[in-house]
């Protein structure tokens, strides 16, 4: 399947005069970005909401709040296909939550803080049958948006700057959330090991 | 393990992989594009509809705030030169402010009928449809109180020429007078 072709660059130099149009009125030009972004919206918003019509209703409001907060889009801080996918995720998170997005739990770093970093690392490189499944497992325990993180960075391969542009968040703060992931994804395997001895 | 400052982290990697494809297996219907593009005309329409509102009501307040500044000016005038002149006069009428705009009351001016109607209708939760596409496009310099039934605004409408409008099952009709 085709990747989605994240743009590394700012808005292009197009699409930034393209806006600047729209916002002085030339609104019919905003269906040149909705033909150019849809695909990449309504695969993102499907990574959360698993209906496909309830997807497309996400996608389509996403599109519509775009155009209505299209003013405060600025080109400094993400790229205009971030911004949009950063719209399109909150609205996909709040479509199955039914509240604000982008709900992180805090993150007990005492908890999983005994394991080490080498262990971690054995185990999300252990590409066996049996530890992939049981890593399949784990990851469909995560909450929607740590699973959105996970196919920003392991699946887009984002930097976690844009990852951040796209939640909303520091970079720093998704450092730290990745490595609580990874370390809570082991904990959840052992977890799953000891109950497959009993 | 990490490589240019990011995990590698095979296994993970292949687990998300596999599971955002499976997620990601969607295809957008054909009118994808033309549904948003009507949906944002048709937003922006009502907010066209709302500043035009917003306009028409602050026209309206401030009418009204001019009159009754000016029917107490001379009220107190009135009173001072009573009081002055210490005589009988005969009582004066019609002191009330004339320009009384219930809440909600909405102006219309130069608006499309479509325009008009969905708006209308969404107060009601009704449905519209125009059985004369041309009808759409017809403008109307037209007041509607919101806080009044539906059947009187209805009623108003059908008082223009060549317009048929009906209420049906949740649904307003639109058709041309004498036509389908």
């Amino acid at each position: 399947m085709k990747k989605n072709n994240y743009n590394r660059r700012a808005t292009t130099p197009d699409e930034s005069k393209m806006i600047g149009r729209i916002l002085g009125g030339h609104t019919e030009e905003f269906g040149v970005l909705v033909n150019r972004y849809a695909e990449s919206v309504v695969r993102v918003v499907r990574r959360i909401v698993p209906s496909a019509e309830d997807a497309e209703d996400v996608a389509q409001d996403t599109f519509v709040a775009a155009f209505q907060d299209l003013k405060r889009f600025d080109s400094a801080r993400a790229s205009f296909k971030n911004w949009l996918l950063g719209i399109a995720s909150h609205m996909a998170l709040k479509r199955i939550q039914g509240s604000a997005a982008f709900s992180f739990v805090s993150i007990d770093q005492e908890q999983w803080g005994d394991m080490a970093d080498a262990e971690v690392d054995e185990w999300l490189n252990d590409t066996s049958t049996h530890r992939l499944a049981q890593l399949d497992k784990a990851v469909k325990r995560l909450a929607p948006n740590d699973q959105l993180l996970l196919s920003f960075y392991y699946y887009d391969d984002l930097r976690l700057k844009e990852i951040a542009a796209i939640m909303n968040c520091t970079d720093s703060y998704l450092r730290s959330r990745l490595q609580w992931i990874r370390k809570k994804l082991c904990q959840t395997i052992k977890s799953l090991e000891e109950y497959e001895d009993q | 393990m990490k490589t240019n400052d990011r995990y590698e982290d095979t296994a993970l990697r292949k687990v998300v992989t596999r599971q955002t494809e499976e997620k990601e297996r969607a295809t957008l219907s054909d009118n994808f594009a033309n549904s948003v593009m009507q949906r944002i005309q048709h937003e922006q329409q009502i907010a066209d509809i709302e500043r035009l509102t917003v306009t028409g009501f602050t026209r309206y307040r401030k009418v009204a705030a001019v009159a009754a500044i000016a029917l107490l000016v001379c009220g107190l005038s009135y009173a001072a030169w009573e009081y002055i002149i210490d005589s009988p006069q005969p009582p004066i009428e019609n002191r009330k402010v004339s320009a009384e705009i219930p809440d909600g009351v909405v102006n219309f001016s130069n608006v499309r009928l479509d325009s008009i109607l969905y708006r209308v209708g969404r107060t009601y939760d009704h449905a519209v449809r125009f059985n004369v596409e041309e009808l759409r496009e017809w403008r109307f310099q037209i007041t509607w109180n919101p806080n009044k039934p539906l059947t009187e605004f209805v009623q108003l409408l059908n008082e223009f020429d060549g317009l048929d409008v009906a209420e049906r099952n949740d649904t307003i009709d639109v058709s041309a007078k004498g036509g389908k």
